[in-house]
């Protein structure tokens, strides 16, 4: 091949290629029946129906756990016409890329469904949401009775993300044959000089269940309380949750914080692990919500979406998606609206939030989480300082 | 004039100074695409990292990010432990390496063809698991075997926790056979009468080998060195698990918790990075410096490769190299295929532990054959892209005088010397922010230019060196009769290299099949690999059908190895082997 056929081979090669790819280019239109419209919801809902089959697709961001899954499957059920394209990507990954895209004119996805924190963290104050209430149309989504609590709970001051679920847990873990109950029962004893050097804490530098169940201690106990667990007890920090699983159950420490619960799980289900026992109180709560991500190019397939989403006939799928996909426990199947029962594993763990009292709980993933989170993480880093660790 | 001058073609001489600029505007033109690649995303990092504030909103310039990043209290105790672990498992590793590799490439031990492979297999085991076993079996308090050595030898001590844990982890995990893997095929280039003159004045074995043939091998015993020490001081993972619990740091677990953080803090991780990046460049200069120096041919038209004859320590020396690949392959294989039939990983004392649920769950998974197909596309592609790519840039590195060579050549190293996770992030700006790169932004095509570009320096440090083995003559010999550059380089040159470039098109599928952070922020829903199903296995609490999963990628990878071992056997020089 000469030279100047190489070169038009590599130029139409290469022109190929780019067709496939991304635009810049924002989209065009709107919803088809903004509020201000027609008060009439069955009216905007029909018109919003048929430009979303118009559009095409909806792309759905998710975490990477398979219920998501499932519960698009039960979508695509209902709307055929309205095919989904799913990206299943972790929230820190996800966040660093959605930013990076919409700062150079990329607006490749219509709604985000996925644990709130880095959504608050990130996300809502760098602009990239839009705002949930021209997008929310049906009755039974906007009547906030349908809601625990008597209203929806936003994760932040503005209406940008909204929470399907709460999931109340603390993840602090006894290994019996160790440390019987009568020396250590309750989380107000984590402190007792006798568990000095014995406690197994996931590090803390950044957020998962260790440092989220040191806010619930801190939310309940204060200030004081958590330096004197981090820094006089002398606890030994852990990054790999699945070791530390491991380290607990074969006795290596009595009590460990932020262990891996699909692990423990997992043991105590098929019988083993029974000397294993999980703490309770002074819990935090974890929000997993829906946002519309700016500019979406999609408009009204999102707003189909994300009413579905909300309304009992999702949320129930999703509770079913949990079911069916995930190991039991079950807590995580559960829902905010009133009119979706949960499965009985969240009522008996109680993991299920008591959403008329939430000053209860460390609210993480929510924007009046935040602080605590941030106290956590930089108790933790005078302890590095100190050099503790 | 020399003979290639002379002989060239009558075209090529009546136009020399339009071919001499053709080639140099190609030459050039390569160059500024390396450069601006691995360049551009390493400045956009290095500017952010001057701008305080969160991630991804209008902040203000500052040096915060550089004085946070360099106030941390066990910076210091980081780097003393960075570079002690890295000359200690790098020494250790050198030589075991070069052993192996001469008695593979340059002896009559029996099954050396096999034991190679087996080697390679070694390198495409995944780290995770296979450090999970090991935990499982060295654990201070609770390892299986430690107790049993303990009941044979009592009072024995060792802990997998500790300093020396660390080393022996990264020397049984991958790292001697990776020393091996890419030892080994220069070994094979080494003319065989070298040594039988230097047995023939009279020197033994271990004389030879140290007078004679490590000195010819010190281009690729150098780069393999600098590249062992620079990719301990980004290793991580084995140090996150093993160094956390005995609070030993090392410097690439400090920038791995700042990306790490919510948000994360990209400015301070890319300011911990450039330390490494400066510290790196002037022992890249000197190993170029010394590959300069002197001439390092070792294959010329008179190549012989006579095996040197081991005699009574035949079998001796096979079990010890078979001894060594038992703990090295054997026991992680034994353990992960274990994992895969186990209800809870590692949990033997379950009243009934196994289970047959995880294979059928991922063999009736609807995404196993898309994901595997994806990964076939993504790890091919990404294969045939850089094969190319580093073979061209090795050639004009070693055969060419065009005058930006050297710096082409010291481009190369550079992607390696800042750590992946932060790089990719540049990766993402390079992608979406520069306009030749924008509309292939969520197609394949970008998986397989960026992991392509991924094992940049290997793959170019290892083909250049294995072309710097090759004399001048054979290609002069070629063009005396009257083939031009491209064909000489496609019929001399590269039947002589093909171990090499299999070695290379091997390590880069490998990389490619299971990469999962550069796969999730550069691809679309459309081209999910099996790396990312692995993912969605694990953060939905089923880590055992994970683990079948990660099985499938090896068994794939073990194919390439397959494939890449058949090339390189029909091609090179091992075809000579044992002849006159």
């Amino acid at each position: 091949m000469n030279r100047l056929g190489l070169f038009l081979t590599t130029a139409i090669v290469l022109l190929i290629a780019a067709c496939g790819g991304k635009t810049g280019a924002p989209p065009t239109g709107g919803l088809a029946a903004p509020a201000r419209e027609s008060d009439d919801p069955q009216a905007r809902w029909a018109k919003t129906l048929d430009a979303a089959k118009q559009e095409g697709k909806v792309v759905v961001v998710t975490h990477t756990n398979l219920y998501y899954q499932k519960e698009i499957e039960k979508f695509g059920e209902k709307y055929p016409d309205i095919p989904v394209e799913q990206v299943s990507m972790r929230p820190s990954e996800f966040t660093p890329k959605v930013i990076t895209e919409q700062q150079n004119g990329i607006y490749g996805y219509d709604v985000w469904v996925s644990p709130t924190s880095n959504m608050v963290e990130t996300v809502v104050p760098a602009g990239g949401f839009e705002s949930l209430i021209p997008y929310l149309i049906l009755p039974e989504v906007t009547d906030s009775t349908q809601y625990r609590g008597g209203k929806p709970l936003y994760v932040s001051s503005e209406p940008y993300v909204m929470a399907y679920q709460g999931n109340v847990t603390t993840n602090v873990w006894v290994n019996r044959d160790l440390l019987p109950a009568s020396e250590f029962n309750t989380l107000d004893q984590l402190v007792d000089p006798k568990l000095k050097g014995k406690i197994a804490i996931r590090t803390p530098s950044a957020p998962h269940a260790g440092s989220l169940t040191l806010t619930g201690l801190l939310h309940n106990k204060g200030q004081a309380f958590l330096d004197q667990l981090l820094i006089d007890q002398q606890p030994v920090f852990i990054d790999n949750a699945r070791l530390m699983t491991q380290d607990l159950i074969n006795g290596k420490y009595p009590v460990a914080i932020g262990i891996d619960g699909e692990t423990m799980d997992a043991c105590q289900r098929e019988g083993g692990c029974k000397s294993m026992q999980q703490l309770t109180g002074y819990e935090y709560m974890l929000s997993y919500g829906v946002g519309i991500l700016k500019n979406p190019p999609h408009p009204n397939a999102a707003a189909v979406f994300l009413n579905w989403f909300l309304s009992k006939e999702g949320q129930q799928a999703f509770v079913q998606s949990v079911e069916a996909t995930t190991p039991p426990p079950y807590d995580q199947a559960q829902s905010i609206r009133v009119d979706v029962d949960p499965n009985p594993d969240a009522i008996k763990d109680q993991a299920m939030p008591d959403y008329d009292h939430l000053e209860k709980y460390s609210l993480q993933g929510m924007e009046a989480g935040r602080p605590e989170m941030q106290a956590v993480l930089a108790a933790y880093k005078k302890v590095e300082e100190s050099g503790g660790r | 004039m020399s003979v290639a001058t002379a002989v060239r073609p009558a075209f090529q001489r009546r136009l020399p100074h339009l071919r001499l600029e053709i080639s140099a505007v190609a030459y050039a033109a390569l160059l500024a695409l390396v450069a601006f690649v691995v360049l551009y995303p390493i400045l956009l990092l290095a500017i952010n990292s001057f701008r305080v504030g969160p991630f991804g909103q209008a902040g203000a310039w500052g040096v915060d990010n550089w004085q946070a990043a360099f106030s941390q209290p066990r910076i210091v105790a980081a780097l003393r432990n960075t570079v002690s672990l890295a000359i200690t498992r790098q020494a250790i590793a050198i030589g075991l390496g070069v052993s192996i590799a001469w008695l593979l490439a340059r002896t009559n031990l029996p099954g050396r063809s096999w034991l190679e492979v087996c080697f390679w297999f070694a390198l495409l085991l995944p780290s995770l698991p296979v450090l999970l076993g090991w935990i499982l079996l060295l654990d201070g308090h609770h390892g299986i075997l430690l107790n049993a050595i303990r009941n044979i030898v009592p009072g024995f001590s060792f802990d997998i926790y500790s300093w020396w844990g660390i080393v022996v982890a990264h020397l049984v995990i991958n790292l001697v056979a990776l020393k091996v893997f890419l030892l080994t095929p220069a070994f094979r280039n080494m003319d065989s009468s070298l040594e039988e003159a230097s047995r023939a004045a009279g020197a033994s074995m271990p004389h030879t080998l140290f007078r004679i043939v490590v000195p010819l091998m010190t281009p690729t015993i150098l780069f393999v060195t600098l590249l062992g020490l620079i990719r301990s001081m980004q290793s991580f993972e084995i140090e996150l698990i093993l160094g956390g619990a005995s609070k030993i740091d090392v410097y690439s677990t400090l920038i791995y918790r700042q990306v790490m953080q919510s948000p994360p803090e990209y400015g301070k991780a890319t300011a911990l990075s450039m330390v490494i990046l400066s510290a790196l460049v002037p022992l890249i200069a000197l190993q170029q410096w010394i590959a300069g120096r002197r001439s390092y041919t070792t294959v010329s038209g008179k190549y012989t490769n006579r095996l040197f004859d081991l005699g009574v320590m035949r079998w001796p020396l096979f079990c010890v190299v078979a001894g060594m690949l038992i703990v090295m392959i054997v026991l992680p294989i034994l353990f992960m295929l274990v994992g895969t039939f186990m209800k809870v990983f590692g949990q033997f004392d379950l009243p009934d532990p196994w289970t047959l649920n995880n294979w059928r769950r991922i063999l009736t998974d609807r995404q196993l054959v898309k994901g595997l197909v994806n990964t076939l596309v993504i790890a091919a592609g990404a294969t045939i892209f850089s094969v190319v790519l580093f073979t061209v840039i090795a050639y004009v590195s070693v055969r060419t005088r065009f005058v930006g060579r050297r710096l082409l050549d010291m481009l190369t190293w550079i992607p390696s010397t800042v750590p992946g996770i932060v790089t990719s992030l540049g990766l993402l700006w390079l992608f979406i922010g520069t306009p030749i790169f924008r509309p292939l932004y969520g197609t394949v095509w970008i998986l397989i230019i960026a992991l392509g570009f991924a094992g940049l320096t290997l793959g170019v440090q290892l083909i250049k060196t294995s072309m710097m083995q090759l004399g001048a003559e054979l290609e002069e010999a070629s063009w005396a009769s009257g083939a031009g550059r491209i064909y000489t380089l496609r019929r001399v040159v590269l039947p002589l290299i093909a171990p090499t470039i299999a070695v290379v098109a091997l390590q880069n599928f490998g990389a490619a099949a299971s990469s999962v952070s550069l796969v999730a922020l550069l691809g679309s829903a459309n081209n999910k690999p099996l790396s990312l199903v692995q993912l969605e296995y694990m953060d939905t609490g089923l880590f055992e059908p994970a683990t079948v999963v990660g099985v499938i990628i090896f068994l794939l990878t073990i194919g390439a190895a397959v494939l890449a071992r058949a090339v390189s056997v029909r091609t090179g020089l091992a075809r000579f082997e044992g002849q006159r």
